[in-house]
This record gives C-alpha cells, structure tokens and sequence, in this order.
C-alpha cells in the first residue's frame, strides 16, 4: 500500500465523524431553503439554487437511517461531484456539521473486514483513528449512486473488535 | 445503343446544364464536378459503337473545362460549355437534328479554338463533328464507325510520361494495398475534420498518409500518382502550418482528389499490376484538371514575398533579387529598403507592392479561427445563463424599492449588455448543418450502393446553424430516415424507369428557419406510403380498430409508424424492415423537445418534416403551480388552455377516473399533484387546466396556477434526481431565483399508468 497523503474532509452526523477524500469536494455551503421535492426516497430532500445551477440535496441523516432533525444555522451543505452516466454530477449533502481538513496517509486506514459488520462494505472505504475519534472513510460514489438507505449510523455503535 | 445506356447519357448532359447554369466564376469545387461530370459521360461513350464523335466532343469538351482552373479562360470557357451543353441538351430531347448540332458545334470552332489554345490540339472539333454521333444516339441508324479502333486519348500526358514505371508487380501490388490503407485512414479522418477541422494531430495524419503515398509512388515511378498526391500534400502542408483554414470546400476539394487517386489505384489492379496494361487505364484519367485547379487553389492562399512581387511585375530583374537577398543576410534591412537603396526600383513600386502583399495576407486572415473546447463554452454558456438570471433579479430587487433615475438607467444598460452577451455566447455554440448533411450524402451514397440503387442528393439550407447539441442528436435520426427513404422509397431503377420516373432517385435535404426554430426536410421522390398497408399493419397489430379504419385522419395514421415494432416493409433486408427504427428516430428527437411529422403521396413521394427548438438551452414553456412548486410544461404539445367546470367532470365510482367531453371527444383529466405528489387542495367550482395533445391522444391536466408562457432556460438536473423523478426533463432558475421543474411530457403520462 502506497504511503501517500491524501486530504480528507471530516464532517459529522449525529456524533459520529466521517471522511470524504477533498478531491471529490467542490465546496462547503451554508444552509440554505431547499426547494422541496415531494418525493418516494425519503432522503432526496428536493433541490437548491448554486449560482445559477440546480444542486440535488440528500439528507445524510435519512440516508443513514437516522432519524430527521430540524436543520439549524450549525447545518451546511456539502457540494460533492460524483461520477454519473453521462458526466459528473454536483450532489449537496446535508450534515450536521463539518470538522476539520486532514491529511491522512492511506496506510492508516484500515479496510474494514466483512465480518462484524452489519452494513455492506462497499459503502465504506475504511476506518480511521484520529487521536481519539474513529472516522469513517466514505465510499461516496457506491452511496450516492444506491437507491437504498445505507444504514450506517446504526452499526458504527459497534465497532470492529 | 440501348434505352438505358441514352438514359444514363441523358442524366449526364441534364446534370451538366444543372450544374452550368448554377456556376459562378471562380467556383473551384463546381468546377472539379462539372470535369468529373464530363468525365463521366466519356467514360459512357467511350466504348459505345458508332459513338466516336460524340466521345471525341466530351474529350474536347473535358478539356475545355480544364479552362475553368484558369482565371484567363475561365469566362470563355464557360460560356462555351453552357452553349454546348444546351445543344447537347435540345439533341438528346429530340429538338434538334444530328446535322443541326454538328453545324452548331462547328460553328464554335472559333470558340473551341480560343479556349484550347496553347494545348497542342490539331483536331479542332467541329471539322469532322457530324451527323454520325445522332444515328448512334437516336435509334436511327448506321454509318458504321468509319476509323478502325482509336487510340487511347492520352488526355495530356506527354510522350514517356509512363515511362519510369518500375517493372515489379509484386513491389506495385505491396504499394497498392499500402496506399488504399493509407486512403482508407485518411477518408475517415477527412469526416472528422469535418467537425473538428483544426484538430493538429488529426491533420498531421493525414497529411502524413498523402506524405508516405507521394514518396512510394514516386519510388515506383508511378509519376501520376505522385503528382496527385503532392498536390494533396501540398494543400495539406498549408493547412498544418496554419495559414489556411480546412473550410468545407477544401475538405470536398481533398475528396475529389483522393477519389481520383483511388481511379488510379483502381487501374493497377484491375490490370494485375501489369505496367503495361496499367498505362493503358492510367492514360484514360486526366489528373491534370484537379492538379491545376490545386495549384490556383493554393496560389490564392500563398504568401508571396515583396521581392517576388516586385520581380513578377518587371520591377526588377530576377539577378538584381537574388543580389538582393544575398545582401540582406549582411545587413538586417528589408528587401524592400534595400531596392530603394539600390535605386533598383521607386518607392512608390515598393509600396505598391507592400499594398499587395497586404491583401493577400487579409485574405488569409479573414479565414482564422480560434479553437475553444467544448468543455470551455459550456461553461461560458451556463456562466453568462447566470449572469443573465443574477441581472434579473438585481433589476426585481432594485426597481422593487424607491430607486434613483441612475440606478435605473445603469441597470437597463447592463441588460443591453447582458443581452448582447448572452446572444454571442449562445451563437459560439452553433454550428452549420451541413456538418451533418455533408456526412448523410455520404450514407446516403453508400446506402444507396448497398442496394444496388442509385441516388442524387440534393442539400438545401445547408448553412443554416443550429446548436451543436441538437446536431448531435439528430445525427442518428436523421440516418435512420435517409436510410429507410433509400430503402422503402426509392424504387429500384427498372420499376422507376417504368413508372416514368428519373432512373436516378432523388433525396432532397434541406434545413431552414421556421418561426422560433429550425424545420429539417427529408424527402424522397420513391414509392411513397401506401395509407391502406399502414391500415392492415395497424389492424394487424391491434392498434386500430375495423371501424375506425375509415374514418381515422392522414396524420393520425402515419404516427403509428413511429410505433416501436411497426414495419410495413414485407421483407427484412440489412438495411431496414425489422420494425427497430422509426420509433428510435421519435425518442431522439423527443429528447430536444423535437417533433416529426411524414407527409407522403403514394407513388410520388415520401417527406419527413423535422421541427426543432433552435437551441437545447432554451424552450418555450408555460410556467404553472402545482402545490407549492412551480412546473414548466413545453409550451408545444398544448392545445389550449381549459377551465372545467366542476359539474362537467364525469367521475367513475371511486373518484380515481374523470372524464370531460370536449369537442366531440372523452378526455381524461389527470391531476399534476398525483404525478409530483403534491398536496391536493379541495377542488374549487373552477378547475384550471392545460389540454394536450400527445400521440393522437388528448388529455387535461390540472394545476393549481396558471403563470403563464415563458422562454425557459433549461438547467440540468442531476441522474440521481431524473432516476427519481423520470417525468422531468430539467430545471429552470426563475427570475427570482427560485427553482421550476420542467416537465418532460412522455414520462409524466408514464407515471400515471
């Protein structure tokens, strides 16, 4: 395993962290009103205006299962481009907060082992430990490209051992 | 002769005329098709007995037309073709004699004499030009070919031009295959450049391709071969330098010369690579025409150097140049500088000349072009989108309140620019059709070759410009019509020839503005569609019911072959007739809010009408509300606007089907806010609604607001989002800022089932 940097960044859910590596980052943005899609999948919230482009909101908390929560000025979206059919695709994630920048050599991050874990393994790249806090590396393509809600808040409660 | 060989010949001289009439002076790729025409009808006569005389014309006439490449004789020259060609014309009808167009041709021999001059012909036409060449034509009769076998025209080649063709079939063979691979490659890229004409890499193949051929022909010492190609080399090396653009006319002008190579390399095989016979075929075609015209070509865009010019125009004698120049490597002045120094020639020369050069090297400018990348002016298209909405809504926010004079003044002039703006970023992104129709020629003649018939496609509108996307998408539609046009339409020759038609099928392509958008015509003069076989497929299929066979309309019946599986052809060939198709070429055009319709007489002809929205970018649409959001619908699948009337609907049972009678006619009435699970609100007396028509189909659908007909700029959604929600085709981003979903009529009805 190569020994490279890269930059993730670290936002929360709950108090849970997770990492998305910064490449696939476009921005962080405030909260903002959504123009609201009455939907059949829950966590496709509706849509938001960026400067003239129309941003597709999913709500990480309905995602992963968790339960919905009034959004708060604390709220921000994330602008993340993932690889559609036709051509990259700006997708805004809700979460509840954003953390910190880091940079973290692929060698800390542990695969996570298929067993022990309830929730599928491709949605997840792999666990990390920053000083005291466990983040998890997402696998962001295979989550935002499902259907399905990944329910992953529920088995982060119990770690690997 | 019979029937058919005079038909082919009639087709021939008719094409001539056609292409005379319409020829201005100077028009180089006119030029290259009238030669080839001629060409062409010698090859016909060539071999036909008793038709010596009239081949000898066509050869004179062939290089008469050489005259076309020469500024000097042009206007003689053409003025002596359309004569001639008239009374070639006016023979083959029938309305003059043999004799007569002997003595008319003779008559011209002054003419002929003037054109031709200084080409070496002794035989000036019209001594011997006689009534013979009418017996052979018009089933009259005799006077059999009085000179025993001609000999080959040898069209221009001087004596031991041949000569150098190395003895080696193996070596010739080895060069065959590698030039038609090389000609191959070459074809494919030309397309390309069609559309990417500044490609470098894609010109450096190319040129590289006519380099490798140049330089093994001349190995082989296959001297035409190798002029042709350099001449394509040579126009090529312009073009990689960059002083000249590789406009369409010069990609024709490639075309003409590689299937002229092509002959060539035809002649070595047919000939077993027997350096013998391959002189024999390689004498009969005269490259000198298209290599004349490459050099008047490539003059009009070569650089010429002031000392050149001064030297040309007998300012200057050739030694004081070259004096000259050894001068300037010593000093670092201009040639112009030092001929003044010199007193060689007068300042006033100098500047006359500079004066010149500096025409010419407009001229060149005139054709530069900049490359941007797709990726860039999309971006600069969605950029200037927003500085258009972001205008907008600063005016809403301004002109809201108490505003200064000033203010309002420089905001309506940053509309102006805005405007401006928009409109030049949205033209960068158009591009001619003929981009396309150029490519559909080409399937159409290879289609056409397939089948074993024979087309002539005739293009208008073709520089009518339409945005780059929409040519993309209806590139595959637009194949797909001409093939089944070619296949189902066009009879084969014998049938047409009975029916009284031009063995020739005609395809007619053309393109131009209608209203706020762009209507593309493909239309064939075959079999047309016979409505009552439409019917019995349609019966067949279940689609039509017995007794609405009778009464159902024209339009409403050609739809059905738009239909995925329907296909009146009886039989399936590779081209066309599995029922895959037609219902391809709707869905494409669907996609950009396109709309085809077919009109057709049986045995006469089929036409297929293509409407489309000028750009992707921007549709009309009529902005509605429906629960808490605004919906766009496309403005052209309604009909009107209806407002029902609480008591007129006739609901089943359960409330989940209603109905209205309209005109004549059972509609249903579908409510939006199922489709966008909206929150439905107690239905007033009054029920606002749009009426479509949609597939020969009408339904209501009900909103809650009517806004209003608006030009919509249409934004991308995401996949994640039209996988959710399949019954919309984008975005838009209001004035205000706020968002509207645009409603992509098919998937909405879909939805609902």
């Amino acid at each position: 395993m190569s020994d490279e940097m890269k930059k993730y960044l670290i936002f929360t859910i709950e108090r849970e962290s997770y990492g998305i590596p910064i490449s696939k980052v476009q921005e962080v943005i405030r909260y903002m009103p959504i123009t609201r899609l009455h939907e059949a999948s829950r966590f496709l919230k509706g849509v938001v205006n960026l400067r003239g482009k129309i941003i597709p909101i999913v709500d990480m908390r309905l995602k992963f299962g968790l339960p919905e929560k009034p959004y708060t000025d604390r709220t921000v979206f994330i602008i993340v481009e993932i690889l559609g059919l036709r051509d990259v695709n700006h997708i805004g994630l809700a979460v509840d907060g954003v953390k910190d920048v880091v940079d973290i050599p692929d060698s800390a991050i542990n695969r996570t082992p298929e067993i022990g874990f309830r929730f599928k393994s491709k949605y997840l790249y792999g666990i990390v430990q920053l000083q005291e806090s466990m983040v998890l590396i997402l696998n962001l393509d295979s989550i935002l490209t499902t259907e399905e809600v990944v329910e992953l808040g529920e088995q982060v409660k119990q770690p690997a051992t | 002769m019979t029937v058919e060989k005079k038909k082919t010949i009639q087709t021939f001289v008719e094409r001539l005329n056609t292409l005379l009439q319409g020829y201005e002076l100077g028009d180089l790729v006119k030029a290259v098709d009238i030669q080839d025409t001629l060409s062409s009808l010698y090859k016909e006569l060539q071999n036909l007995p008793r038709m010596e005389k009239f081949a000898q014309l066509a050869q004179h006439l062939i290089r008469v037309a050489d005259g076309l490449a020469d500024p000097e004789k042009e206007p003689k020259a053409v003025s002596l073709l359309r004569s001639v060609s008239n009374d070639l014309n006016a023979f083959l009808s029938g309305t003059l004699s043999g004799k007569e167009l002997g003595a008319r041709v003779r008559a011209k021999s002054g003419l002929f004499r003037q054109v031709l001059f200084g080409q070496g012909i002794q035989p000036v036409p019209g001594e011997e030009r006689e009534a013979k060449k009418t017996e052979a034509i018009a089933p009259r009769q005799e006077i059999p070919s009085g000179g025993a076998s001609v000999p080959p025209p040898s069209l221009g080649y001087e004596v031991g031009y041949f000569d150098s063709i190395v003895e080696d079939e193996k070596l010739l063979s080895q060069f065959f295959s590698e030039a038609k691979d090389h000609l191959e490659e070459a074809q494919s890229i030309l397309v390309e450049l069609e559309y990417d004409p500044t490609n470098k890499e894609l010109i450096n193949t190319i040129f590289r391709n006519f380099h490798t051929i140049k330089g093994s022909s001349a190995f082989l010492g296959l001297r035409n071969v190798e002029e042709l190609s350099h001449a394509i080399e040579d126009l090529l090396a312009l073009v990689r330098e960059g002083k000249i653009f590789l406009s369409k006319e010069l990609i024709d002008l490639v075309f003409h010369g590689m299937e002229l190579l092509r002959n060539l390399l035809e002649g070595m095989h047919i000939n077993d690579f027997k350096p013998q016979e391959m002189k024999k075929s390689f004498r009969i075609i005269d490259i000198h025409p298209y290599i004349n015209l490459m050099r008047r070509v490539l003059d009009q865009y070569k650089y010429r150097k002031i000392g050149e010019i001064l030297a040309e125009e007998g300012k200057i004698t050739l030694q004081d140049l070259q004096k000259l120049l050894r001068k300037q490597t010593e000093t670092e002045k201009k040639i112009g500088e030092l001929v003044v120094e010199e007193k060689i020639a007068t300042t006033e020369d100098v500047l006359d000349a500079l004066k010149k050069q500096k025409t010419q090297v407009a001229k060149v400018k005139r054709l530069g072009y900049v490359k941007v990348s797709n990726e860039k002016l999309n971006t600069l298209i969605d950029i200037v989108g927003e500085l258009v909405i972001n205008q907008s809504m600063l005016k809403q926010e301004l002109l809201g309140g108490a505003t200064s004079d000033r203010a309002e003044r420089n905001i309506s002039q940053l509309e102006t620019i805005t405007t401006t703006i928009k409109n030049l970023v949205l033209s960068m992104g158009m591009t001619p059709i003929s981009e396309i129709f150029t490519k559909l020629r080409v399937v159409a003649r290879n289609t056409a070759e397939e089948l074993g018939k024979s087309v002539y496609v005739e293009m208008r509108g073709e520089d009518t410009e339409l945005d780059r996307n929409v040519i993309e998408t209806i590139y595959d539609p637009l194949i797909h019509i001409i093939r089944n046009s070619i296949d189902h339409g066009i009879e084969p020759a014998e049938e047409r020839q009975q029916k009284g038609k031009d063995k020739v099928g005609k395809i007619l392509l053309a393109a131009e503005h209608k209203g706020s958008g762009i209507e593309i015509v493909i239309e064939d003069d075959g079999r047309g569609i016979e409505a009552d076989r439409v019917k019995a497929k349609a019966m067949e299929l279940g689609l039509l019911k017995k007794e609405e066979a009778e009464s159902i309309s024209i339009k409403d019946l050609y739809a059905f072959l738009f239909l995925p599986g329907f296909s009146t052809s009886s039989s399936v060939t590779t081209v066309s007739g599995r029922g895959v198709g037609l219902d391809v070429v709707k869905k494409n055009l669907d996609s950009i809010h396109g709309r085809v319709e077919i009109v057709s007489e049986p045995g006469k002809f089929t036409r297929f009408i293509i409407r489309l929205p000028l750009t992707l970018a921007i549709i009309e649409g009529f902005v509605t509300r429906v629960g808490e959001n605004k919906y766009v619908f496309p403005f052209s699948a309604i009909e009107e606007i209806k407002v029902i009337d609480a008591s007129e609907i006739m609901a089943s049972e359960n409330g989940s089907e209603a109905l209205i009678y309209h005109r004549g006619a059972h509609i249903p009435v579908l409510k939006a806010h199922r489709v966008f699970k909206e929150e439905e609100k107690k239905n007033g007396e009054r029920i606002l609604s749009l009426l479509f028509s949609l597939d020969q189909s009408k339904y209501c659908v009900v909103v809650d607001e009517l806004i209003g007909k608006q030009e919509i700029v249409i934004k991308n959604l995401s996949d994640t989002l039209l996988q959710e929600c399949p019954y919309f085709s984008g975005g838009t981003i209001f004035g205000d800022g706020s968002i509207g979903f645009v409603v992509d009529m098919q998937g909405f009805l879909e939805s609902l089932k």
